[in-house]
């Protein structure tokens, strides 16, 4: 019988191997591969991640030997990071058909600077269209940034995966790495701030209950893994072990 | 007579503030693993909230399992321990009397995660911090 096997990406010159999910720190963790790779950043224009890093499937035996991991991220960051990048972000990162969508058939603003209760309007907008999205289709066919993090980790948990955070991502990683990966801090350094989108205004201005219970709603075991990661570094300051 | 307004309004700022005080301390327990349950060994709980009786004897725990499967099987397991439990959160909770504790399964995630939203606010962190007034 086949070993099972769980498909991460790689780097190619050092054991350095993580699940990555897009909205939970993808273009960092791939830049950074890159990075320990080659020495240098991708060259290319600043959002492309490089396509050329390994995918490989790697059985538990082969993933505990390596420095591999997961990440979690607060689903509340990870659905508003979607709706400044993707719903109305800059004409280069956002989903034009998303747009569209939304302008169509929910109450969705598009005027060049939006109020806070406009901003309200789109967040419940796209969360109206996640709903119906998450209901319709498994979460194998749910477009990946927006999709589930618990269906990902699941996979990552039983192949015994250490979870990180992505608000501590760049110090968790130096920890878990133990000295094993050569000039990691050096390329931790070299990718740090990339990839950051810019933001009209701050999230604590336009959370209101009603968002913050809509995507609780929508992710609910998302919020229960990030909370079961989050107390276990906080407690024990090392990756906590998660059971299913 | 101050009782009665006080469970007409919801729960008080003590009641709110040693609930949320077992919670921490449940959730860290169960973090650390010290529960030696073959059934509980296994499954990761997370403590969405604790609702403390108006005399503060009784905390009723709401818990559920990752995922959300098997949440009766749990909290029956944790009320098998109930006696372990009690002690450590006595122990940790540094205060004069040892509530009794009831686990039942959590079914509204809305409210773990409303409850957490607002546990987290700046200004409600800063009153959980404050200490107990005089009894």
């Amino acid at each position: 019988m086949t070993e099972p096997r769980l498909t991460v990406t790689s780097c190619e010159t050092q054991p350095l191997s993580c699940q990555i999910a897009l909205k939970v720190g993808s273009t960092f963790l791939r830049n950074l591969l890159y990075v320990v790779d080659h020495g240098e950043a991708f060259s290319s224009v600043e959002r492309e991640y490089p396509k050329e890093l390994y995918s490989r499937a790697l059985t538990r035996e082969q993933l505990a030997s390596e420095v591999s991991f997961f990440v979690v991220r607060d689903p509340i960051a990870r659905f508003f990071s979607l709706y400044f990048d993707k719903a109305i972000g800059d004409p280069d990162s956002r989903f034009p058909w998303l747009v569209e969508i939304l302008t169509r058939h929910r109450v969705f603003h598009t005027d060049a600077e939006l109020s806070i209760a406009q901003h309200r309007d789109n967040c419940m907008a796209l969360l109206g269209f996640l709903g119906v999205r998450l209901r319709r289709k498994g979460n194998d066919t749910i477009n990946p940034h927006w999709n589930k993090q618990f269906a990902r980790a699941e996979k990552a948990i039983k192949f015994g995966l250490p979870p990180l955070m992505l608000e501590n991502l760049d110090r968790q990683i130096i920890q878990i790495a133990d000295g094993r990966i050569d000039g990691l801090e050096a390329a931790i350094s070299k990718v740090k701030g990339r990839n950051r989108s810019p933001r009209p205004v701050e999230v604590e201005d336009i959370i209101t209950p009603e968002i913050y219970q809509k995507i609780s709603k929508l992710y609910p075991e998302d919020i229960q893994l990030y909370d079961l990661v989050k107390t276990g570094w906080e407690l024990m300051g090392k990756p906590p072990e998660i059971s299913l | 007579m101050a009782k009665k307004q006080n469970s007409s309004r919801g729960p008080g700022q003590r009641q709110l503030r040693v609930g949320e005080s077992i919670r921490r301390i449940l959730s860290e327990i169960f973090a650390r693993g010290e529960i030696h349950d073959p059934e509980l060994a296994h499954v990761s709980i997370t403590v969405g909230e604790v609702r403390m009786s108006s005399d503060l004897s009784v905390a009723t725990v709401f818990v559920l399992p990752l995922g959300g499967e098997n949440a009766e099987e749990v909290s029956k397991a944790l009320a098998r321990n109930k006696g372990e439990l009690r002690h450590l959160v006595t122990k940790e909770l540094n205060i004069r009397f040892s509530p009794d504790l009831r686990f039942l399964p959590d079914l509204t995630f809305d409210q773990m995660a409303e409850t957490t939203r607002l546990l987290n606010l700046d200004a409600v962190k800063r009153d959980l911090a404050k200490p107990d007034e005089p009894e």
